[in-house]
């Protein structure tokens, strides 16, 4: 047969081809700390030497820190702090990515019907989780607060943004580290590399090169257990997105057998009730982080309808029932999302 | 019948030779070194494990126990409840996007994964 | 290439019964080689597969997979299980686009190549169905390139029986 020689040298390039195999090398990562909390970069491009790799780390975490200092509202000199102690006095010109970012946040607390509200620094002051011995606020003062929440009470005027009111406070902090995580791997992405991993305390941009969210099965996302130290409540696989989980646990304290946790409910000026922990799973950090807080805030129901409405979105909500963590996952969640025996 | 093969034929085989080729090496390109086992029931993962660690894993398979093995960085089903257990004649897999597939119990285990070691983070 | 021969209908009946028979054998012959890899299979029973379309015709041979596939699937105990629509539907689209192959194309092709095209529909059919039972996890396809060698080989194989056997049955059958 004439064919058989071709044939078989199809077999002998066959069998080459399996055993060759593409080589790999350990990824570069660096650990650090910013805007309050653990910060990690991790490359993992094989085809990359050590200078450009850390050299590209040194990048991602200038920018890390450039963000901090732009949103961070503990500062008068920030661009936020600006805004904010000139409150109810006069506009502040600031640079057009804060006024995106604020509009963005803006849109969010429309879309959510104020569920997620940057306006809710007077509040997040006034609990101040980060003190020594953290305090439930007085009542009356809540109350008095709450007047100073509410997208409706600033204003933007080109670059300028103005808090209407005397006292309102702008807190980024439900987005600030998500998009920071997103600027650094834009820049990563610039510099060419193709995988890599930002961590900004639990906020994740995941890019790896040519993969989409959770269809592709690059990396192993493990999820804090909310009541487990040191444990972890589940885990899924994804390619490049974004993810983020707000908790209950994350920031709180304990008063005569009460938890108060940080994430709080811009209506009544007290934490959110009805839920353990959230986490979101979308295409950019940003979206995920901010998401996370308000589809906490939202609750079970109406956070898990959001989710199901927002495209490129997919989420999980714990709560808990009785004594035990009961979760519920949007459908491409459900496929990806193994749980930890608990 | 004069000649055994037509020109026709003479064609079209070794055409197909080449779908061969391109479709090993298209598979090849969507993976390569793998070190997470995923096992996947009707479609949705229902456990994980590392080629790397050593250990055996039994899963729910739509018709009975599949059971799944690691060690010495290869996988294999070592056992299943099913009729032909061509998943458990397929034997060690080690390689990035190799697949071990049970029809009757609608279960695949799945090598993922593109670095040496995994690709972790934590979120929470 | 003249292969079909005008029969008595008592001879149709019985060479199809024959050729049946020949490909329940094979097939049940097969099962018990074992091979390297589950599913490198031969595909022995498409030699009669094959002979009923040279020598019959189009709907004879279709005839003859039937009562094969269902006869032999009953002989190695799937019928109704997931392996049979398996074989079913694979064994089934593969004579299909043999016919239709053999029909539109004439003598194009020989047998042997009736033969490949036959064998690779069958694995592109099985890949097919398994990718719709097991719900849409499209990992199974990375077996093509596997699936497709074996087609290849076995189809070329199983043509180059097939030829030889037609050139003696057609020097023992009387016109």
């Amino acid at each position: 047969m004439k064919s058989v020689p071709s044939l078989s040298s199809l077999i002998v390039i066959t069998l080459l081809s399996i055993s060759c195999n593409t080589p790999t090398r350990d990824p570069f990562t660096r650990e650090t700390t910013a805007m309050n909390t653990f910060v990690s970069v991790t490359i993992y491009d094989s085809d990359i030497e050590g200078a450009r790799a850390h050299a590209a780390i040194d990048s991602a975490l200038a920018e890390v820190h450039r963000i901090e200092l732009m949103a961070s509202d503990y500062s008068d000199t920030s661009e936020v702090g600006r805004i904010n102690s000139h409150a109810g006095v006069e506009s502040v010109s600031v640079s057009p990515e804060l006024v995106s970012l604020i509009e963005k946040s803006l849109e969010y607390a429309t879309k959510s019907a104020g569920a997620f509200d940057v306006t809710v620094g007077p509040l997040v002051k006034a609990w101040d989780f980060l003190a020594d011995h953290p305090r439930v606020p007085d009542q009356k003062v809540i109350a008095q607060l709450l007047t100073l929440v509410g997208k409706q009470h600033v204003s933007i005027n080109g670059d300028k943004v103005f808090l209407k009111r005397r006292g309102m406070r702008l807190d980024l902090g439900a987005i600030a580290k998500g998009y920071a995580a997103d600027r650094s791997s834009g820049i990563l992405k610039r510099l060419a590399l193709k995988r890599f991993i930002v961590d900004i305390g639990g906020n994740l941009s995941v890019f790896w090169d040519g993969t989409r969210v959770l269809d592709s099965t690059v990396a192993e996302i493990l999820i804090r257990h909310p009541r487990k130290d040191g444990e972890f409540f589940g885990s899924f696989m994804m390619g490049t997105g974004g993810v983020s989980t707000s908790g209950d646990y994350q920031r709180y304290f304990v008063h005569k057998g009460v938890r108060y946790h940080h994430i709080l409910n811009p209506a009544t000026g007290y934490p959110a009730q009805g839920v353990v922990a959230v986490t979101i799973v979308a295409s950019d950090a940003t979206t995920a982080d901010a998401l996370s807080t308000l589809v906490f805030v939202l609750g079970r129901e109406h956070g898990m309808e959001f989710i199901r409405n927002a495209a490129g979105v997919e989420g999980m909500v714990v709560w808990e029932s009785g004594d035990s963590l009961v979760h519920d996952l949007s459908p491409g969640f459900e496929k990806q999302f193994i749980r930890s025996n608990d | 019948m004069d000649r055994l093969l037509t020109l026709a034929d003479k064609i079209l085989i070794p055409l197909l030779g080449g779908a061969v080729i391109t479709s090993f090496f298209a598979v090849r390109t969507l993976t390569s070194e793998g070190t997470t086992v995923l096992i996947q029931v009707e479609g949705k993962t229902v456990h994980r494990a590392h080629l790397l660690e050593p250990g055996e894993t039994v899963v729910e398979g739509v018709r009975g126990e599949v059971r799944v093995e690691t060690r010495d960085g290869k996988v294999a089903i070592t056992h299943a409840e099913c009729p032909n257990h061509i998943c458990v004649r397929t034997g060690w897999r080690s390689r990035g996007g190799e697949v071990i597939v049970c029809v009757p119990n609608k279960t695949v285990v799945r090598i993922v994964g593109e670095t040496r070691g995994s690709v972790r983070a934590v979120t929470g | 290439m003249k292969t079909s021969l005008p029969l008595s209908p008592t001879r149709r009946i019985t060479t199809i019964a024959l050729l049946a028979a020949v490909g329940i054998a094979l097939f049940v012959i097969e099962s018990f080689i074992p091979m390297p890899f589950p599913f490198l299979k031969i595909g022995l029973a498409n030699v009669s597969t094959l002979l009923a379309l040279f020598i019959l015709g189009p709907r004879e041979m279709l005839l003859v997979v039937l009562i094969r596939v269902v006869a032999g699937s009953l002989l190695v105990g799937s019928l109704f299980s997931p392996a049979f629509v398996l074989a079913f539907s694979a064994g089934i689209s593969s004579a299909v686009v043999m016919a239709a192959a053999k029909i539109v194309t004439r003598a194009l092709f020989s047998i042997v190549g009736i033969s490949v095209i036959g064998s690779v529909a069958h694995v592109l059919t099985q890949l097919l169905v398994v990718y719709l039972l097991l719900v849409r996890n499209e990992t199974v396809f990375f077996l093509l390139p596997l699936l497709l060698f074996s087609a290849l080989l076995g189809g070329v194989v199983v043509g180059w029986i097939s030829s030889r056997l037609i050139r003696v049955l057609k020097d023992f059958t009387p016109s």
